[in-house]
């Protein structure tokens, strides 16, 4: 190569090295900087090292807020990811209203997550709510569920509510990955005799699948850093039971003035985040 | 792209260029970061202030940006820390304490207001007034009240004089169960997602002589007193309607406006909104005090305040504001809007609430009757400790550990240490 071209190189790539190092690369280094200070709202910092890091493992709602974030991640993703992929081939195969299914499809996406968040609450809200008073009215239950009240409860109410939430992402990223299966392979498929499941598992999963792990890997990384809902919902309660890792590091963080500490509860994401990205897109590479 | 759009989108870039490099307008806008008003006849005060302001100051502008209650704190901590922001914030307990380096001394516009408006409470003073300087304006604070519906409860024989009389005993084993059976619940929040929890929790707890600290910041929830509130908590819990471990800001008035509810602490909203809705039961809303115990009959007094920060930009005229905004004609016209609810921080203005006309005809008013402390540390010195033991909900948390089947001992022990970690910092600094 070219001394010139070189430089014409780097200076064709330097805006978005400048870019990735302002938006990324500092706020990264902060953290970490924060992370190992006893820095509070509106005092000097001072260099602790792991002090954070340990006392947040001694910390029992944080050990809580692990097993939460992964709990949560799992069943969120996965629920996302097999109705996201039922609603797609649903609307795959829509042929009469297909805009109008697709444009409701989006419904979740597009309300304000505040409201959402608000509207969802009322709905688990034990006496007067819908989703109680229609179980009862129906017979299903017998006395009305805890949700938001009970641990347990309080943790389905969250996944639901993200699964709702993310569906239209999963369904319209599938719903492209389907058609942009060229038809002549199903075709080809069918004429050899192969079922609609055969077609499924032997054509449509493995030539969508490097779009679906591409999905599945944004979605890792959205639900695991997660905010509003569950902070809407539960704030976090009842008694410390539902944080995960944002909910934790904004109350310890942000308003309890505890920044130190409040970034190093945020950046044990990081590792986990790294280890998934590293995974997914290996397997992404090894399929392309 | 077209010749004309091309050429209009460089003379927008050229005019934007050059107006960024013009001196500023002369006119100055006092910017505020405040939380809204529960109550709607406030902010139309306010703005009738805000108006006449800036008709008596040419020049001047006025300008609210208002954010939720739950982001105050976060917002007020971003300012603080990257130290740009509003002229004036809205602060809440002990802010004071948190940002005393950060923030301007008032005293100024303290006796300024007192000429006119009496000299600020005490409970404003032991909020604000920090290092022998006052850090903010106190504005109004929140007591703790007893909001009940008349019928229900006459249907199972307490008169209002009987309701004024109540001590907690009698609430729990009598009253509580009772209301419980015709169907119409007492009940209180135990939710961490509900900052007004501690707003009969500190009284609650005061009553039996239960405190988190000491005056030399030792802590001493773990006592027999604490154990003694924690289990009649637990006893009253049996009592309310299920979900007061999940109740969020609007919870209590959700449940009183749905005509279900008997009673709850601390909603002066309610009566407004069961008003401004029409609602049928209207006047069988009243308020009362909060029951009383062992030791004493408690009010949790929540003050709120205003800052300025010391890199506002336009300090003169945001002191200038606030000396306006608590003149005696505007101080009482806030106080009278506001009832029942709020009590204004002033004293020369607080005692005139009790002849505002809103009160007689409704019976709706403010009973202040018994102490009225800061919270939840009192009686500990005020310290930031308050706010941090108010956003980790420590408190409701140990309450809600018992209710849920927790041993009351457990529940005292995690309390201890949250308590320990947030007042270890505290002794450091003292020292």
């Amino acid at each position: 190569m070219l001394k010139e071209e070189r430089w014409y190189g780097y200076s064709m790539v330097a805006p978005a090295v400048i870019i990735i190092v302002a938006v990324v690369g500092f706020p990264l280094v902060y953290s970490f900087f924060l992370a190992m200070s006893d820095k509070a709202i509106g005092q000097p910092a001072h260099f602790i090292g792991f002090a954070n890091f340990a006392k947040l493992m001694r910390d029992e709602t944080f050990r809580i807020t692990i097993f939460n974030s992964v709990i949560y991640t799992i069943a969120a993703v996965s629920g996302k990811a097999g109705l996201g992929l039922l609603l797609a081939l649903i609307l795959f195969h829509i042929h009469r209203g297909r805009k109008i299914f697709r444009g409701l499809v989006m419904i979740p996406w597009a309300i304000p997550l505040s409201i959402a968040g608000i509207a969802w609450m009322w709905m688990y809200e034990p006496m007067f709510s819908v989703i109680n008073r229609t179980l009862l009215s129906l017979g299903l239950i017998r006395t009305p569920i805890p949700w938001l009240i009970h641990p347990f409860y309080a943790r389905v109410a969250i996944i639901i509510t993200t699964i709702w939430r993310g569906l239209p992402f999963y369904s319209l990223t599938f719903l492209a990955a389907l058609m942009a299966i060229p038809q002549d392979f199903l075709d080809s498929a069918k004429i050899d005799g192969a079922g609609a499941v055969r077609r499924f598992f032997y054509i449509t999963i493995p030539l969508a699948s490097p779009l679906l792990l591409i999905a599945t890997l944004f979605s890792v990384m959205m639900t695991v850093a997660h905010f509003d809902i569950v902070w809407t919902l539960t704030g976090g309660g009842p008694l410390n039971q539902t944080h995960i890792f944002a909910t934790f590091s904004y109350v310890e963080g942000l308003r309890s003035g505890e920044l130190g500490y409040g970034a190093a509860a945020s950046l044990f994401i990081f590792p986990f985040l790294a280890v998934v990205s590293y995974f997914q897109l290996k397997n992404i590479q090894g399929r392309i | 792209m077209n010749k004309p759009i091309l050429i209009f989108l460089v003379a927008v870039m050229v005019v934007a260029l050059v107006g960024s490099f013009l001196p500023a307008s002369a006119q100055k806008v006092v910017t505020i970061m405040r939380a809204r008003h529960f109550v709607e006849g406030f902010e139309q005060q306010w703005h009738r202030i805000a108006q006449e302001f800036e008709r008596m100051n040419p020049g001047v502008k006025v300008r609210v940006d208002y954010t939720s209650k739950a982001e105050l704190e976060m917002k007020e901590a971003i300012e603080a820390e990257t130290g740009k922001g509003h002229d004036i914030v809205e602060s809440r307990m002990a802010g004071p304490y948190l940002y005393t380096d950060l923030l301007e001394d008032v005293d100024d516009v303290i006796e300024r207001i007192a000429a006119q408006s009496g000299a600020p409470i005490n409970l404003a003073k032991e909020y604000a007034f920090v290092d022998g300087h006052w850090k903010a304006v106190p504005v109004e604070f929140f007591p703790s009240i007893l909001c009940y519906r008349s019928d229900y409860w006459q249907q199972v024989g307490y008169s209002k004089e009987k309701i004024w009389q109540l001590t907690w005993d009698e609430l729990i084993y009598t009253a509580a169960p009772k209301l419980q059976s015709i169907g119409h619940p007492f009940s209180v929040p135990m939710s961490q997602i509900k900052g007004d929890t501690y707003h009969w929790m500190s009284p609650f707890m005061w009553s039996f002589a239960s405190y988190l600290v000491d005056k030399d910041l030792n802590v001493i929830i773990d006592s027999a007193n604490t154990y003694t509130a924690l289990k009649k908590g637990k006893d009253l819990y049996q009592h309310m309607t299920p979900g007061v471990l999940a109740w969020d800001p609007g919870s209590d008035n959700r449940f009183m406006l749905s005509g279900v509810g008997a009673g709850v602490v601390n909603s002066g909203s309610i009566w407004h909104q069961v008003k401004e809705a029409n609602l049928p039961f209207w006047e069988e809303i009243l308020y009362a005090p909060l029951p009383s115990g062992p030791a004493g009959r408690f009010i949790e007094g929540f003050i709120v305040q205003r800052g300025i920060w010391k890199f506002a930009e336009n300090k003169k005229e945001a002191k200038d504001f606030l000396v306006y905004m608590f003149t005696k004609e505007n101080a009482l016209a806030i106080a009278d809007a506001c009832m029942p609810g709020t009590v204004s921080a002033w004293s020369g203005i607080a005692p005139a609430i009790e002849e505002g006309p809103r009160q007689r005809a409704s019976e709706a008013f403010t009973p202040l009757v018994g102490e009225v402390h800061h919270g939840p540390d009192w009686p500990g010195p005020v310290t930031g400790a308050a706010s941090k033991i108010w956003t980790q909900a420590i408190i409701p948390i140990m309450f809600g550990k018992v209710a849920a089947g927790m041993s009351i001992q457990e529940a005292m022990d995690w309390a201890e240490k949250k308590l320990e970690e947030i007042y270890q910092q505290e002794r450091v600094k003292r020292k």
